[in-house]
């Protein structure tokens, strides 16, 4: 499968304002103009597009075939300049911008394929924009990757067996696609930043010999020389070092990666992460080049050419960002390949810059975050390898819990260090209970001096905020550098099962409470969340663009008691409004209509609405039964025979005696006659839903 | 035939658009011959009503709803000029199955919301006028109340189990409200009307497009039914003398004679402060369209076939809509070089910009009829 390389810009619309539990909440005004809107309120940010992702204006650049030539022309190949587009919404996992997470994820490549995303989850960020001025998201970059799903071939005549190679050796019907891409100059003004990737084969994270192929890293040296610290602004301080990582997703020190394509002994390394980029110009330090050294059981070989990373502007934007080479002939086992980084300065020394450590770890299937219930426990499983392969000695690793500066401490594991045996290593990360949680420092709450005492907070932890922290996990290994891995961790309020069991039991402030509570960080963080646009008229007729809020939840919070639903109206009111919610929450992770936050709506909420629906439709249907027995009951001596609605003929005879009703009772009011003529329509329309029915009903009816 | 409205012969002059209750019989019968043609099988888009990840073989009459349903492009700038658009684009194939049957061209007739139109509802031309519409329409397969095994549309346009676009609407029906639309607005709703003249003196483009979009909304309601939900309102012919007569106001208040209406016509000029208007909101799924948007479904997704390398960021303006064939895969018109006419375009295109003719606009006002364009 040849190789897409591309680059282009992306857009973002994160909730900025929203995602600060500090930050006062600002009610749903309707007079607000839009422009007031971004102004006052959403930091700029377009509320109708939170969390939206997109790319913008971004075009295949080059492809690198299966033999590892490549062209960038579009005469030599037209697949190259086609363009990319990408949708999907980008919602964190943890508060506040951290480890976002791309659902409902579509890409079409024109003139090639449409195709779904599975959930793309982003790295840590990189700190790339190297100097002492520049700061912000801005100089950060992040990667992502994600698999195809549904794919669709779109090939068509503009691009055929004929005139494109790629055509030629591209295998359409292949379902094991995947696209990589790094954002990067993130600008929360503009909402707009750069975006490399490029499209390929989706590779596995171990080949068949149990060889890691996928994810390899690279770290910095850790005897990198001072010069090149220096230039590449690797700092060193007290508070700082930027050759170890951090204790959380911002990391100041720097990461390559690489994959390897086994059948094509192609690898491909994702180099933005670690280019000390001098500038958001993407300028690199001066009179350097920068080169990858292939080492045969860490002894570099020599090659015919070298491989040169390609860093001016155009060369990363026509690359997307990424290095493809060949793998020579003379490397025989892929375990025994590791890579480099070096540098030249001024065409004199040659410094080693970058190097594979010698262990890593990642959680099973990769994973990146962990999302834990309310007072739940949960096994992770950790995998170690040593270069490349599994690891099947034993090591420590030591297990941290980090606390955050924008929750309380509600993550922890049960141990502080696990072992890890053949490979694998199992630990238990533990949350928790919001409901009744110990006393716990919250620096949520405002200090007024630094010597005053931390605010404690116990019991029912308040609802409407996010909850988490880091945990940690580091090998045992006195060599540098540092694997460590840094996992946020979310926590989600739980409604209590038995209060699920027992709905028909609560009252209606009890209810009130719990569906307060579900729903209180959209309601304190998003009333702009539910909002399209309309057009009204200004005082002098001309049209004026206002946020219309068509997801009403402070409305839908003042809703009924079961005690009023002899009032059906209100019955029917309310439980349009559960549905109109439940609709949204329901959906698929996938779905573009699911309500962005409801990924992490709290653990039971759904079930709880839905309890609360059955338990108004069931009160509503135990009236109707009681008003029937009692209509039956109270007229006897009438009453005889019971209705059967399944025949016909009795349902006729129904109708034939309100004709004579009307017919025989010449002094009946207009209104009694309309309340006789409602009822026979009712009949009718009854019927009407019967006789469809019938059309495909094979079974017998017999029903009172 | 030898009527004069306004200086204009109507006598057999195919180039303008004309009130449907004066257009002689055979008229009248050619015009619903060219709609029934439509849904035939010599007036069917490429492919098949299977084919993945887009449904091909719609008939150019089904075309309209799935086009309509695709785009939905209401409450904006562009309101007017994308359902001019659309407009063309029919009128269009409705001449070219006016050739194909008798030879002659026919233009989109307009009904005059100013009448009753309960005569035109007859089994002979637009069908019922309450409950289901009949013939002519059940007959030419326009709806399928009775699907059996067969595929059809359903009666919510988000029926997601029946929303094949090659398939029939299971129900097309109309609850005409009784006396004119001015009636029904101003008695039964109790909302303003505003007469031809309110919106032909309108001062700008942004009052006149408000005003005659709120009449029309309550248009739909008055003949009600289908047309009367804007999901489904294009399955039924009665919405094209409707949207015709929408764009006959615009083209009434474009066409004014006088040195200070003349920029009009000037794709510059006559949006005023809405001529620089893009896409509001979110890529899905709602959406409002703004005067540089280019109008969809038409323009596809993707660049156009010409080029996009000397285009900056954010300098093309696409709405997010649904795909609709064939201006998307496998065949892309929008994109074919032998079909310059399929171009992308927003609605500072010349070709949307200048109305078309029609036989009379309303009174009280003097028109440079001999501006507008003609078939």
């Amino acid at each position: 499968m040849p190789i897409l390389q591309f680059s282009g810009r992306f857009r973002n619309y994160p909730p900025v304002y929203n995602n600060y539990p500090w930050n006062q909440e600002k009610y749903f005004d309707s007079k607000l103009s839009p422009n007031d809107v971004k102004a006052k309120i959403t930091e700029g940010v377009e509320p109708l597009q939170y969390f939206e992702f997109e790319f913008s204006n971004v075009h295949i650049k080059k492809i690198t075939y299966d033999d590892g030539t490549s062209t960038s022309s579009q005469k030599e190949d037209p697949v190259v300049g086609k363009e990319i587009k990408l949708k999907g919404l980008l919602v964190d996992t943890s508060p506040h911008l951290e480890r976002g997470r791309l659902f409902a994820g579509e890409i079409r490549i024109i003139d090639f394929l449409l195709a779904r995303l599975t959930i793309a989850v982003q790295s840590d960020l990189f700190k790339s924009i190297r100097n002492d001025h520049d700061e912000g998201a801005k100089i950060y970059s992040a990667e992502f990757e994600s698999a195809f799903y549904d794919s669709i071939n779109l090939i068509n005549e503009f691009v055929r067996e004929e005139n494109s190679r790629f055509v030629r050796e591209v295998d359409v019907h292949s379902n094991n696609l995947k696209i990589y891409f790094n954002v990067n100059l993130f600008d929360f003004k503009s909402l707009e930043g750069e975006v490399y990737g490029y499209v390929g084969p989706s590779i596995p994270i171990e080949d068949k010999h149990g060889v890691r192929i996928n994810g390899r890293r690279l770290l910095i040296d850790p005897t990198i020389a001072p010069e090149l610290k220096r230039d590449f602004g690797i700092k060193q301080n007290q508070n700082e070092d930027d050759l170890e990582p951090t204790d959380s997703v911002l990391r100041n020190d720097m990461e390559g990666s690489y994959e390897i394509i086994k059948d094509e002994r192609l690898a491909i390394l994702r180099y933005i992460n670690f280019i000390p980029f001098q500038d958001t110009t993407h300028k690199l330090p001066d009179n350097y080049i920068f080169s990858v050294a292939l080492l045969q059981n860490g002894r570099e070989i020599e090659l015919s050419s070298p491989i040169i990373i390609d860093l001016d502007k155009s060369g990363i934007s026509i690359d997307g960002g990424v290095c493809i080479f060949h793998i020579p002939e003379i490397i025989g086992e892929l375990d025994k390949l590791t890579l480099a980084v070096n540098v030249t300065k001024n065409g004199g020394q040659q410094y080693r810059f970058l190097k594979e450590p010698i262990f890593d770890l990642i959680l099973e299937n990769n994973q990146r975050f962990l999302m834990l219930y309310s007072g739940k426990k949960e096994e992770l499983r950790v995998r170690v390898f040593k270069n490349n392969k599994l690891y099947g000695n034993r090591i420590t690793i030591i297990l941290r819990s980090e606390s955050h500066a924008y929750s309380p401490y509600v993550a922890w594991w049960t141990s502080p260090n696990i072992v890890s045996e053949n490979g694998t290593a199992i630990c238990y990360a533990e949350a928790r209970d919001l409901e009744n949680s110990a006393e716990v420092e919250d620096p949520i709450l405002p200090k007024l001096s630094e010597n005053e005492k931390p605010h404690m907070i116990s019991g029912d932890l308040p609802w409407d905020r996010y909850y988490g922290n880091y945990l940690s996990l580091k090998i045992e290994y006195n060599e540098k550098p540092t694997i460590k891995l840094n996992i946020p961790v979310r926590v989600l309020h739980s409604v209590r099962s038995s209060d699920i069991e027992n709905i028909d039991t609560l009252n209606k402030e009890e209810i009130q409470d719990i569906i307060t509570k579900i729903l209180s960080y959209y309601a304190r963080y998003y009333p702009w969340l539910h909002v399209e646009y309309r057009y009204v008229k200004d005082k002098k007729g001309n049209p004026k663009l206002v946020y219309l809020q068509f997801l009403k939840i402070k409305e839908y919070l003042d809703f009924i008691s079961r005690d009023d639903v002899h009032d059906w109206h209100s019955c029917h009111e309310s439980i349009e409004k559960i549905n109109h919610f439940l609709e949204r929450l329901d959906k698929d992770d996938n779905d573009w209509k699911k309500m962005p936050r409801s990924r992490d709506f709290p653990y039971n909420g759904i079930e709880f609405l839905k309890a609360w629906k059955s338990s108004i439709v069931n009160k509503v249907i135990k009236d109707i039964n009681e008003s029937k027995s009692k209509t039956i009951k109270d007229n006897t001596d009438i009453m005889a025979d019971n209705l059967d609605v399944n025949n016909w003929a009795e349902v006729e005879a129904l109708v034939d005696g309100l004709d004579n009703l009307i017919k025989l009772s010449p002094s009946l009011s207009t209104e009694h006659k309309k309340i006789l003529l409602r009822n026979k329509i009712a009949i009718y329309q009854f019927m009407l839903e019967k006789l469809n029915d019938a059309k495909f009903q094979t079974r017998h009816l017999h029903e009172h | 035939l030898n009527r004069f409205f306004g200086g204009i012969s109507l006598s057999e002059d195919f180039d303008r658009r004309k009130n449907i209750t004066l257009v002689s019989k055979n008229e009248r019968v050619n015009f619903r011959r060219a709609l029934v043609a439509l849904n035939t099988a010599d007036f069917r888009f490429g492919g098949d009503r299977n084919d993945k990840p887009f449904a091909g073989g719609v008939s150019y009459w089904f075309k309209q709803d799935e086009i309509h349903q695709a785009t939905h492009v209401h409450r904006g700038p562009a309101f007017l000029t994308w359902h001019r658009e659309l407009c063309n684009r029919f009128e269009r194939y409705l001449s070219s199955a006016s050739e194909k049957l008798v030879d002659k061209k026919i233009s989109l007739h307009y009904w005059d919301w100013n009448e009753d139109p309960s005569n035109l509802f007859t089994p002979k031309f637009m069908g019922n006028l309450s409950g289901e519409a009949g013939d002519p329409w059940l007959g030419a397969s326009f709806y399928n109340p009775y699907p059996k095994n067969q595929y059809y549309r359903g009666i919510h346009a988000f029926d997601s189990d029946h929303i094949n676009p090659a398939d029939p609407p299971i129900s097309l029906t109309r609850y005409k409200k009784d006396g004119t639309l001015e009636e029904y607005m101003t008695k039964e709703e109790r909302v303003p009307f505003y007469t031809d003249q309110d919106i032909i003196r309108s001062e700008n483009f942004s009052q006149m497009r408000l005003k005659l979009e709120h009449v029309h909304n309550y248009a739909h309601n008055y003949i009600g039914g289908t047309i009367g939900d804007p999901h489904t309102a294009f399955r039924d012919p009665f919405i094209f003398l409707l949207h015709s007569n929408v764009d006959r106001l615009f083209a009434a208040w474009q066409l004014r004679k006088g040195k200070e209406f003349e920029y009009r016509l000037d794709p510059n000029k006559v949006y005023g402060s809405e001529k620089d208007t893009v896409a509001k909101g979110s890529t899905s799924p709602f959406v409002i369209v703004g005067i540089q948007t280019l109008l969809s479904p038409w323009c596809g997704t993707g660049y156009p076939y010409d080029t996009t390398k000397n285009r900056e960021a954010g300098e093309r303006e696409e709405p997010g809509v649904n795909d609709v064939r064939p201006w998307t895969y496998p065949e892309n018109w929008h994109r074919d070089p032998a079909r310059p006419h399929e171009r992308p375009k927003n609605s500072l295109d010349p070709s949307v910009v200048t109305p078309r003719l029609y036989d009379k606009l309303p009174e009280g006002f003097e028109y440079n009829y001999h501006l507008a364009r003609r078939i």
